[in-house]
């Protein structure tokens, strides 16, 4: 009667212990909805970049191919706020195919909200990596992004919800918005939502072989649901 | 005779041109005096419940904190925020300025990067003080916080990117101030670029003139009565003004 008292508490600790180890590197990848505001040099008037052209310069595509409707920008962050990039995901073959921004540092804070998901503050430096081809591709740059998302109360895993409840009293002032399918298309429905954030940077790009920098004085970024 | 007339002419159009260059160049930046309004976000310590909270931070606190002093010290009203950005635009500083002493006492923050697009003239004014008409210059500027203050109150470090707009004296390069009623941009409402009011950021003289409007996000890692937090910030809000309120 002892022994299988002890089996069984021996099992739950493992079981526990698992639960946090998954916790800790668990990673989960969430669509990622973007639009940039951008200054080049040449250019009169500021113009609007989707997260879709983005996604185009990093796979070496022009910057408003259509071509590949199936890659979209996502965001990973793992259960513990450790590491975030953004990334190039396939949703046809439901993998990453490219790494666009990494953090180089990643500031959280915690506020608990009652009967409800945390909410996780965070300030995220991202590195731009090299991708694409010669002609048209990322080469470089940072983006500062400042968000918020919710996080479950147990395991501080990142998860969406429904958006009727994603909302934050600060959001207008921050200058965090949802971002329109008009500029940055999502063939899924965008009911669940797991926060919203917004950025400012710079990118170094080439584009139909010509190499600029493009100024982002500001941009938004809608994180939406998990992907498979 | 005409000949001669070209070649004194040309001589002396180069000499302007290179002393001008030369000078634009070799020239310091002069401290623009800067209001500043930042929306912190903190963790609050020493609770069970993990809590956030809104901590707003003007130019006034962060130079209380680089000098060492209490965040609502008031004691040395004399020392304000400025920008210094050479006119080149190859540096960018945040500094505190010393109104009484006329001079720069501390770097808050120094440039790591400073990219931007020029010659954008979208809402051309005419600077009649300055000779010349201005240019409009947009910059995004990542800005690393240098460690200053005291074991009860400092600045410990940190990162700000701020974005911006400035207007440009055409023929230095430096930036230079218009008069407020003229310094407006289109894209204003867009970049959530707005004006510090001027309670929020004391300043010492009318808001005649303006040099231009910046926003910025960052964090910062902060020593205040003796407690160290690091302090996030979604947005902020940074008044470029005019050299002379500084310099009397």
């Amino acid at each position: 009667m002892k022994s299988t008292r002890w089996i069984f508490l021996s099992l739950t600790g493992l079981a526990l212990l698992l639960t946090s180890a998954y916790a800790l590197v668990a990673s989960k990848t969430f669509r990622t909805a973007g639009q940039f505001f951008t200054f080049t040099q040449g250019k009169t008037t500021g113009t609007t970049l989707g997260g879709y052209n983005l996604v185009n310069l990093a796979m070496g595509r022009t910057a408003a191919s259509t071509a590949v409707p199936n890659q979209v920008l996502a965001l990973i962050l793992p259960c513990d706020y450790s590491a975030a990039n953004l990334v190039v995901y396939d949703q046809s073959t439901v993998s990453i195919v490219a790494t666009v921004a990494s953090a180089s540092a990643l500031d959280t804070i915690v506020q608990a909200v009652t009967n409800r998901d945390n909410q996780v503050r965070f300030l995220a430096q991202f590195q731009v990596n090299p991708n694409g081809s010669a002609a048209n591709g990322l080469l470089g740059g940072y983006l500062t992004v400042a968000g918020r998302i919710h996080a479950n109360r147990t395991n501080g895993c990142p998860e969406a919800v429904s958006v009727n409840l994603d909302y934050d009293r600060n959001d207008i002032s921050f200058g965090d918005r949802d971002v329109p399918r008009s500029v940055d298309p999502d063939p899924e429905p965008a009911n669940l939502r797991t926060g919203l954030a917004h950025c400012l940077g710079v990118i170094d790009a080439v584009q139909n072989g010509s190499t600029n920098t493009i100024l982002i004085p500001f941009g938004h970024l809608s994180i939406r649901r998990a992907q498979p | 005779m005409t000949g001669k007339k070209f070649i004194l002419g040309g001589a002396a159009g180069l000499a302007v041109v290179t002393a001008l260059s030369v000078w634009a160049i070799t020239a310091s930046p002069i401290p623009v005096r800067t209001t500043v309004l930042l929306t912190g976000v903190a963790q609050r310590p020493l609770t069970q419940r993990p809590t956030i909270d809104v901590v707003p931070l003007s130019g006034g606190t962060l130079v209380n904190l680089a000098m060492g002093r209490r965040i609502g010290a008031t004691n040395f009203p004399e020392q304000v925020l400025a920008l210094t950005v050479a006119c080149d635009l190859t540096t960018a500083n945040l500094v505190i300025f010393d109104q009484s002493v006329s001079n720069t006492i501390a770097t808050v923050a120094t440039n790591v990067s400073f990219d931007f697009v020029q010659s954008q003239i979208l809402n051309p004014v005419s600077a009649p003080a300055l000779g010349s008409t201005n240019a409009l210059v947009r910059f995004v500027a990542r800005l690393q916080i240098l460690p200053s203050g005291s074991s009860s109150n400092a600045l410990l470090g940190g990162v700000l990117t701020v974005a911006g707009r400035a207007h440009r004296d055409t023929g230095t390069g430096c930036l230079a101030p218009v008069p407020v009623r003229l310094d407006f941009d289109q894209y204003d409402p867009t970049l959530l670029d707005k004006i510090v009011p001027n309670g929020k950021d004391k300043v010492l003289a009318a808001n005649t003139a303006r040099t231009g409007l910046a926003h910025v996000v960052g964090v910062l890692d902060i020593v205040a009565d003796y407690l160290t937090n690091t302090v996030l910030i979604p947005a902020g809000n940074i008044n470029i003004r005019r050299s002379a309120e500084i310099i009397k």
